[in-house]
């Protein structure tokens, strides 16, 4: 097969076995990645389950291009019944495990089960070990990782390969737990490191050495080096900023909010600042863009994980907020819905609300830091839950700001464009899922929303990263798709494959018992436009 | 003569280098693992490194040394860019790969064509030897 592996590898935890499916056939329905992830996760399992019972599922998939080497053709999607808001959810793991795990032979990676005890699944081409891994129990992500290289015979065999695994939080089942890859938190997994941690599954290592083949080879060379050089030059701006390009339009429109929204943000921390903590850029696997940031050998965090820790939290030190983000992701928890949760307590304290002592006040750098092992070790019964529940406990569910249990991080009344993305996502408040890269967009909102949400979905089941793919035409995209595995689309059916993606996680939130009524603002939020909005874009879906 | 310049700062360890190499060899295939450009990574920097020359053929007897109790891979110490090297094997025939700049008459390599950071560059230098 061209592009694909056409191969699914089976990994069934209560028994230690695993083998492999045939799934050549159909593959170019769904694509790959995300759309083929949640084919296979809706058949498979029933949407009332508990995400943390030994029945559920977790399906990895990679695109037809990961691994090819088109541009930033990295991502692998993870799917699963997320533990921390029971929607469905699909994180994209970035750096070099999607590519490996192509590279290894395999599509999709299914795991199902409950091991004994706590295992390390490693995956060496047809070879599959469960290895026991009580060494890397309670340990810091970074440390644990180095461990587990050192454990190798072959220094070079560690050195290669990808692994991808779960720190404290998600050892204890804590529902703030995401999933780290080669020492980068992965977006948007908040909700899966339990999942794996409920399987007593530590982390997955591979590393693959096969071929992966493309159908015509000339073009495919041409289009690359010309992608290369006009990505760079169309994305100068990106390149530059990051994932912080926005991060200046959201301050003249006030889109940017401190201490839980009480305060507007004035600038206390600004972009130079920022920009002025970066050492050194990182790219994942055949990304010619490298966004990602570090320094001292730590990845720094994407805007919206610096809001929550940062100005939601009342904190503006650059260096602070690296800290927490660093100890979040040495702890395995998400730093995103972390952040939120912290700054929704510490507004409910002020509010007196919650009495509870160890819960500091907006800007308590020390006590944060030292709060947060307590969360991930679930401590502390009221935050081990998330913001959502903590509100529902103390029967204030108006006080959370956020979508189907996910917290907002960014005041979406001043951008509709970003409230319609945050309120139709079929996971909550992703702003991942919002991605919109400085563009102004007044009219049509709803169209715009659907047509974006359509491209990355697209990008996801293709294993392009979205955020390359907002900014490339579809017509380059398909020519890559055509040039690697010989089958011609249109941009027609390349759309369809996306609105079903959607219609396929709505369907089950459905059955989970989300509603139409899911997709509201919250009150605090609400602007006399939204409902209108909302209307159009469930007409343009067919909802 | 030309020789590829190899500026470790500004690599971002995207790997695109070894998907180039890959893809102008096997034609039709990419496969990092087959590439005669590999890039190491050590810590958090990475470093990309050509399959060279060989080095002496008394090397190539491949020695192992002896620390205290335990049996070092020589060739895992040694920092010369040498074919002999595991990493540069077929992962399947074990046959050493080496760097032929893709092609005498071939309009440069793959690598340093591809190379979306800058860390590769052809450069022209004399020949002294």
């Amino acid at each position: 097969m061209f592009g694909w592996q056409g191969k699914l590898l089976r990994i069934d935890l209560s028994n230690k076995q695993s083998h492999v499916e045939e799934i050549g056939e159909g593959l170019s329905d769904t694509l790959g990645g995300r759309g083929l992830a949640l084919k296979i996760y809706t058949q498979e399992i029933d949407a009332k389950i508990n995400p943390l019972s030994p029945e559920n599922k977790i399906v990895l998939a990679t695109g037809p291009l990961t691994g090819t080497g088109a541009s930033s053709a990295s991502v692998c999607a993870v799917v699963t019944k997320s533990a921390f808001n029971e929607t469905v959810i699909s994180a994209q793991i970035k750096l070099h495990f999607g590519a490996e795990l192509k590279a290894a032979g395999y599509d999709a990676l299914v795991i199902e089960g409950k091991a004994d005890q706590p295992v390390l699944i490693a995956i060496k081409d047809e070879e599959v070990l469960f290895l026991p891994a009580d060494f890397l129990l309670d340990k810091p992500t970074d440390e644990a990782e180095s461990l587990f290289r050192l454990s190798f015979n072959d220094p070079w065999v560690a050195r290669e390969t990808r692994i991808l695994h779960i720190g404290m939080a998600g050892q204890k089942q804590s529902p703030l737990a995401s999933l780290i890859t080669d020492g980068l938190s992965v977006t948007n997994s908040v909700g899966i490191g339990a999942v794996f941690g409920s399987k007593n599954v530590i982390g997955i290592a591979v590393r693959g050495t096969k071929d992966i083949l493309v159908q015509e080879k000339d073009i495919f060379l041409k289009s690359i080096t010309q992608n290369i050089s006009k990505m760079s030059q169309k994305l100068d701006k990106f390149f530059k900023f990051s994932s912080y390009t926005p991060f200046e339009y959201y301050y003249q429109h006030n889109v940017l909010a401190c201490n839980y929204f009480i305060e507007p943000f004035a600038n206390q921390v600004t972009l130079d600042q920022i920009i002025a903590s970066w050492e050194r850029q990182r790219g994942c696997f055949s990304c010619p863009i490298a966004c990602l940031r570090m320094k001292n050998g730590r990845f720094l965090p994407e805007i919206d994980a610096f809001m929550a820790i940062g100005p939601l939290c009342g904190i503006f030190d650059v260096s602070v907020i690296s800290e927490i983000y660093l100890i979040c992701t040495k702890l395995g928890l998400d730093a995103v819905e972390t952040g939120f949760l912290l700054s929704c307590a510490m507004a409910l304290k002020e509010k007196g609300l919650l009495k509870e002592d160890e819960i500091p006040n907006f800007g308590d750098k020390e006590n944060i830091l030292k709060l947060l092992p307590l969360i991930a070790e679930k401590k502390i019964k009221i935050l081990e839950k998330g913001a959502f529940k903590l509100c529902e406990s103390l029967n204030k569910p108006d006080f959370f700001l956020g979508i189907k249990g996910r917290g907002m991080v960014f005041d979406v009344r001043n951008n509709h464009f970003l409230s319609l993305f945050y309120a139709t996502s079929t996971q909550g408040a992703v702003y991942f899922n919002g991605f919109s890269l400085l563009r102004e967009i007044h009219e049509d909102i709803p169209q715009e929303v659907k047509s974006i949400q359509d491209k990355i979905a697209i990008s996801e089941s293709l294993g392009v990263c979205p955020y390359l793919f907002v900014t490339l035409p579809l017509d380059e995209v398909l020519s890559l798709f055509k040039t690697v595995t010989g089958i011609c689309l249109n941009e027609e059916e390349l759309l369809k494959k996306a609105e079903a993606v959607y219609q396929v996680e709505r369907n089950f939130n459905e059955k989970v018992g989300f509603k139409k009524e899911d997709d509201m603002l919250p009150k605090r939020f609400l602007f006399p436009e939204f409902e209108s909005m909302l209307n159009t874009y469930h007409q343009l879906r067919g909802w | 003569m030309e020789r590829i310049r190899i500026d470790h700062t500004k690599c971002t360890g995207c790997h695109y280098c070894e998907l180039a190499c890959s893809l102008n060899h096997l034609t039709v295939a990419l496969n990092p693992k087959k590439a005669r450009i590999r890039v190491l990574q050590e810590g958090t920097r990475y470093f990309p490194v050509i399959s060279g020359p060989f080095t002496e053929a008394a090397c190539n007897i491949k020695v192992d040394l002896v620390i205290g109790e335990k049996v070092y891979d020589f060739c895992d110490l040694c920092r010369a860019s040498c074919p002999y090297k595991g990493i540069f094997k077929d992962p399947i025939t074990e046959v050493p790969l080496q760097c032929d700049f893709c092609g005498i008459d071939a309009p440069g390599p793959a690598c340093v064509k591809w190379c979306p950071s800058g860390a590769l560059t052809l450069v022209e230098v004399p020949s002294y030897y």
